[in-house]
């Protein structure tokens, strides 16, 4: 396994047995890479598995079969050895309830070696020095994530696993949370982000994974992503819709009317547009380039393979994963 | 591993329920000392004076009456054993009717030593009852609030982790056990000096108030350890309750009255063979022969050791499933 990987997995299956006895698949044989450095967004529709997948990497549960490294140790069998390399807020964070915050993080921080001087410095990081001694469960969701990060900052980890950090926050916690993570990355960090919203990944990720139903379905940078997934479409304004389209359609683009708009596939050049329907004197009001966004890709990739238990694909059927800036 | 004893003993000594439960049995520990100053004080001129009447009235009337009671009884026994199917078991003691005597109604003299004994012997139900759910609690507690998933992605290894909360527990409990019939005992040497009754000096008798005090501090932290074990298999403070409920009420009441002979294997039997030095049952034991079958009540006895050796037995079991599941269970 190359140590320029943060994690790397390979076949990684987890199944459970559910109350009527039958075994339902959580995760099928996943293939995951996540390199060393950078925000890393792990992404899937609710229950495709990430949160297990992340259980696992940390020695949680145990898989059924698929290996697993991280920083290049195989895990969970040196786990210990690479933990205090690893910090990770695993879903909801969870502490004693009746401890202060700065309680909690003293005994963590004692668990590990770690100086307990440590504790105001990473309290004081989140922005939480002024609340320490008040008991965790007096927290509102936003501290108690701010809390979990001082928590995966007293080891001062090179790997930090954030699964669903923006659950329940309001917009100024997600902002912060997203800041948070790009300022680590920016430190040298590796941040892995579990997240089934697309759009707070895209604005921080650098690269991302897309998992279904326990697979993997495509990975890259979000910029090849997105390239690989736009189409090149261009939004036409104009007045006389029907007659622009017959004008574009004779020059053998895709033409597809959209209310008073036409939208044209196939990466045709704007100004290939604007020249086309200026010399049938149709003059356009409006030529926008569409952006496709990781939103538009992962509900693609992901069309039919939506939340609930694993089911394979039919006989016959491959679903190869997609892989960004390889020929597709 | 002693890094993390150390932070789950702070952790022990921190947790709310924990600091309330230990102040409820050193509470009652002091209610334990009430009574042992009230055995201790010798009676008042007014309760002599009544036992004195009622010794009076008494007396009175056995000397009117005493050869007729004994006459009837013996009647009464007669009787009742020629209606038996086992007149051996048919025994009233008419032969131990005899006149009434003082000290009857003014109770016994009071004893630093007897007293102190029986006042511990209950006390030692509290510190095993106790240890078992606060130490159950202390572990639980993490498993349903969702915190040993987080303490496990600092500390990883589960067998460190299984043993520094499972010997923090026992570690834990010494002290309370230790502070709680400490307060007993000295409380009640208080009340006997104070009274100048009984012999206020240890005795040196293994039964003595002091070795059952030791061995009572000594099974606490034992029991604190099968208490915190449960905790790791039911994850759940009522269900530890519900754990120990069932065992006593299915196991060491319903089953054990139903198959006698399962009593030397019941924990409590053995418990209270360790605190007391034995512990004493009956089972009924049956011979034929050429005048048929005969039945008879016979005592048998738990020795200390047996005890001993029962507890230490099922605490290592307990323990050591407890710590095969945690390290296989999923943490979700």
């Amino acid at each position: 396994m190359s140590t320029d990987l943060a994690i790397s997995t390979r076949g990684l299956r987890k199944t459970y047995r559910n109350r009527r006895g039958q075994r339902a698949v959580a995760v099928g044989g996943l293939d995951l890479d996540v390199p060393v450095g950078g925000v890393h967004g792990f992404l899937g529709p609710n229950g495709a598995g990430k949160t297990t997948t992340i259980r696992m990497l940390l020695g949680l549960i145990r898989a059924d079969s698929g290996t697993m490294t991280v920083f290049g140790q195989t895990v969970p069998e040196r786990l210990p050895d690479v933990i205090g390399r690893v910090g990770a807020i695993v879903e909801q964070p969870k502490f004693f309830p009746s401890f202060s915050g700065r309680k909690n993080l003293t005994m963590l921080a004692r668990a590990i070696d770690a100086p307990t001087s440590l504790v105001d410095v990473v309290l004081s990081d989140v922005g939480l020095l002024d609340r320490a001694d008040d008991r965790y469960k007096g927290y509102s969701l936003g501290m108690k994530q701010r809390l979990a990060i001082a928590a995966t900052l007293l080891k001062d980890p090179d790997l930090l696993i954030f699964d669903e950090p923006t659950n329940g926050l309001d917009p100024a916690g997600i902002r912060e949370i997203r800041g948070t993570m790009r300022g680590l990355a920016d430190r040298g960090k590796t941040v892995l982000v579990s997240s089934h919203i697309l759009a707070e990944v895209e604005q921080v990720a650098d690269t991302v994974s897309i998992i279904a139903r326990g697979e993997l379905i495509a990975s890259g940078s979000v910029a090849d992503l997105i390239g690989a997934g736009a189409a090149g479409t261009v939004r036409v304004g104009i007045a006389d819709v029907p007659r622009a389209q017959q004008v574009l359609g004779a020059q053998g683009w895709t033409v597809r009317p959209e209310g008073r708009y036409l939208l044209v596939d196939g990466g045709v050049a704007p100004a290939s547009i604007t020249e086309a329907l200026a010399a049938q004197r149709l003059f356009v009001d409006e030529l926008v380039p569409v952006r496709v966004d990781l939103e538009s890709v992962f509900l693609d990739l992901t069309a039919g393979r939506g939340p609930g238990t694993h089911a394979p694909p039919p006989e016959g059927e491959h679903r190869p994963a997609h892989h960004a800036g390889e020929a597709s | 591993m002693s890094r993390l004893l150390r932070v789950e003993l702070d952790r022990f000594a921190s947790r709310t329920l924990i600091r309330l439960g230990v102040a409820a049995i050193l509470v009652i520990c002091c209610f334990a000392v009430v009574s042992a100053w009230d055995a201790a004080s010798p009676p008042s001129q007014a309760e002599q004076d009544q036992a004195k009447l009622y010794y009076e009235q008494a007396l009175a009337d056995w000397e009117a009456n005493g050869e007729q009671y004994v006459e009837d009884c013996r009647a009464q026994e007669e009787a009742d054993k020629a209606a038996s199917d086992d007149p051996a078991l048919v025994d009233y003691g008419c032969d131990q009717m005899t006149a009434p005597e003082l000290e009857s109604w003014l109770g016994g003299e009071p004893s630093f030593e007897g007293d102190t004994t029986m006042l511990l012997t209950p006390i030692s139900l509290l510190f095993v009852l106790a240890p078992v759910l606060l130490a159950g609690s202390f572990v639980s507690a993490e498993f349903s609030t969702g915190s040993i998933g987080n303490w496990l992605t600092f500390a990883p290894r589960r067998v460190r982790v299984y043993l520094s909360k499972v010997l923090a527990a026992g570690l834990a409990t010494i002290p309370v056990a230790a502070v709680g019939v400490g307060i007993v005992l000295a409380g009640s040497w208080a009340a006997f000096q104070y009274y100048g009754t009984g012999d206020a000096a240890p005795p040196a008798d293994v039964s003595s108030p002091v070795h059952v005090a030791l061995r009572i501090v000594a099974l606490a932290p034992v029991v604190a350890v099968i208490g915190a074990a449960l905790g790791f298999l039911a994850r759940h403070t009522a269900a530890v309750l519900g754990v120990v409920l069932a065992w006593l009420v299915l196991v060491e009441a319903i089953l054990v009255n139903w198959v006698r002979e399962l009593q030397p294997w019941t924990l409590a039997l053995n418990v209270q063979a360790w605190v007391e030095g034995s512990a004493p049952y009956q089972l009924v034991e049956c011979t034929v022969d050429e005048s048929g079958q005969s039945c008879q009540s016979v005592e048998h006895v738990i020795s200390q050791t047996q005890g001993a050796v029962y507890v230490g037995v099922v605490a290592l079991v307990v323990v050591a499933v407890a710590l095969l599941v945690f390290r296989r269970r999923d943490v979700s």
